[in-house]
């Protein structure tokens, strides 16, 4: 078969097929849904429209904000230990490449080869009396009761660093081995000491990388479900735990479609401004 | 500076690290032989009368094999179609020129940080309308649909497929259909195998779609079956217990095993991801 000089359009259209299905589509579909506010009567969600006002309502809504706040505060513990934990042992595992080196990165990659809902449930188990972690903050003295309400952003902690410093970590190690051989040399030949070369090549080189995975983290955490999710069933996890928590709980127990809708694409513009804000840093 | 006295620390720093990302693995393993109503009398982190009751229960009694069959069909379905298409489309924006390229690459990068989980919703209704929910595409379908991977791909076709090849093989009278097959995918079968197991990976861990589209116990996917066992609450906690732990053995070993087997292809996926942003 030749499809001749217009075969390209044959080769895009599987991919852009879908892509307008499943991505162009529901994102249309979620900002018309969020200019209307259909009675749970109406036949159709796209009746009595109203404007901007779901918007207004989103904004003066102290649940989703309540989920931003935890969010914040969450980003704030977790970003920084996990960028100093995964720059610490990527450095530490590209100074040791061989065996070391690469049973070092199996271990650390292992936890991201467990499904979130999958860890979230075995960290349940772990949490509880009679549980490792249980035992182990008994045994420090400190608060045991790790699945109690006011302790459950750092039970998230626990497993989301878990999860993901590993993944990040490969990242970097990444990073580390794209930086020319010639660069330590020359380094090496002015006498540089080893924190000389890690402060000023290392460290340096690696900036894009970890600006990448800031980004990324702070867009994954607003989108957080499955660990609240499974979470919510061990303890008290308010429904505005997460912002996308609160989106599901608002369209899966509230039926409110539209108001979720506003929300849903709040969360995909604060998305689309993080990254944007992130490449531009990336850049300059 | 104490030599010696460095040499601790970073040994000390070493295993905590080490036990921490092992130990939950560890732990794993050791209380899946374990009965529901010894796992929190006895030492979590040491066999005591160990017996496979957990795995023959889960895997002769329970849904949870379903549920891994569903798992492993969707996500590989999703895996082999999503790269395939990806490595298609960015075929033809990395090595055609034509108008409009420019603007689709810009949509595609946009689309990459367009939250997919935020628009579970929309999907479902959607195939509602398509008749696509309780069914393997309603899950195979947009899981499929990897913006990054297209963008990956478009880059990746651009640095490794040599233009001269295409041009020679062009004048040789090859269709375009042969220049894709012969001679664009197997320069992109490294970023190919990548995409699959990213996009296999990605749809494994899904449980918000499922949990939309997929309503019947039969249907669920291994995580949200394991986690429905959670919800639906106690009445028997032994037969319960079994499931989720064999279930997330099951789960782990797989996934471990595949991580394993390909681990060059995502340690390249993940570089290239982050050069390119």
């Amino acid at each position: 078969m030749n499809v001749g000089r217009y075969s390209y359009i044959f080769f895009l259209i599987p991919f852009f097929a879908l892509f307008m299905m499943f991505i162009i589509v529901p994102v249309v579909y979620t900002f018309r849904l969020s200019f209307f506010n259909a009675p749970p009567s109406a036949a159709s969600l796209f009746t009595n429209y109203v404007g901007f006002s779901q918007y207004l309502r989103v904004l003066g809504d102290g649940v989703f904000w309540g989920g931003y706040e935890n969010m914040l505060y969450f980003t704030l513990l977790w970003l920084p230990l996990m960028l100093v934990l995964s720059i610490l042992i990527a450095l530490f595992l590209d100074s040791r490449r061989g065996k070391i080196g690469t049973l070092g990165k199996v271990v650390v990659f292992l936890p991201y080869g467990v499904p979130t809902v999958i860890g979230t449930l075995m960290w349940g188990y772990m949490f509880t009396p009679g549980g490792v972690v249980h035992d182990l903050l008994v045994f420090l003295g400190l608060p045991s009761n790790i699945l109690a309400p006011q302790y459950i952003l750092y039970a998230m902690l626990l497993i989301i660093v878990w999860e993901w410093t590993g993944y990040n970590t490969v990242i970097l190690l990444a990073g580390l081995g794209s930086i020319p051989a010639t660069l330590y040399e020359a380094a090496k030949i002015d006498g540089a000491t080893s924190w000389q070369l890690t402060r000023f090549i290392k460290l340096p080189m690696l900036r894009r990388y970890l600006v990448f995975i800031s980004v990324l983290t702070i867009i994954g955490d607003q989108l957080l479900f499955n660990e609240p999710f499974i979470l919510s069933n061990l303890s008290s996890v308010s429904f505005g735990f997460t912002p996308n928590l609160y989106v599901y709980h608002l369209t899966y127990f509230l039926e409110e479609f539209n108001y979720s809708s506003a929300v849903a694409f709040v969360l995909i513009l604060v998305s689309l401004v993080v990254a944007i804000l992130g490449i531009r840093y990336f850049r300059g | 500076m104490n030599k010696s006295f460095n040499y601790v620390i970073t040994l000390t720093v070493l295993i905590i690290l080490g036990a921490y990302f092992l130990v939950p693995l560890w732990w794993l393993a050791v209380s899946s032989t374990k009965l529901y109503s010894t796992v929190f009398s006895t030492n979590p982190l040491w066999f005591a009368k160990p017996t496979p009751f957990n795995y023959i229960y889960a895997f002769e009694h329970s849904e949870m094999p379903l549920w891994l069959l569903n798992s492993l069909i969707e996500s590989g379905s999703a895996g082999a179609i999503g790269a395939l298409f990806a490595a298609m489309a960015g075929y033809s924006l990395a090595k055609y020129r034509f108008k409009g390229r420019n603007f689709l690459i810009t949509v595609i990068a946009v689309a990459l940080m367009i939250p997919s989980t935020a628009i579970a919703f929309p999907t479902f209704v959607l195939e509602q309308k398509l008749d696509l929910v309780n069914t393997y595409l309603g899950v195979i379908l947009p899981s499929a649909v990897s913006a990054f991977g297209a963008y990956f791909m478009s880059i990746y076709a651009q640095e490794t497929i040599p233009q001269e090849v295409l041009d020679a093989a062009r004048i040789d009278g090859a269709s375009e259909l042969r220049l894709f097959r012969s001679i664009a995918l197997p320069y992109l079968k490294p970023a190919f195998v990548t995409l699959f197991i990213f996009i296999f990976a990605a749809t494994w861990n899904n449980y918000l779609l499922p949990l939309f589209v997929l309503r019947e116990a039969s249907l669920y996917m291994l995580p949200q079956g394991l986690a429905s066992v959670l919800i639906n609450g106690s009445t028997f906690p032994n037969l319960e217990y079994a499931i989720q732990i064999a279930g997330s053995a099951v789960s782990v070993v797989l996934m471990v095993a595949l991580f394993l087997s390909l681990e060059k292809y995502i340690e390249a996926g993940l570089g290239l991801g982050a050069v390119r942003g």
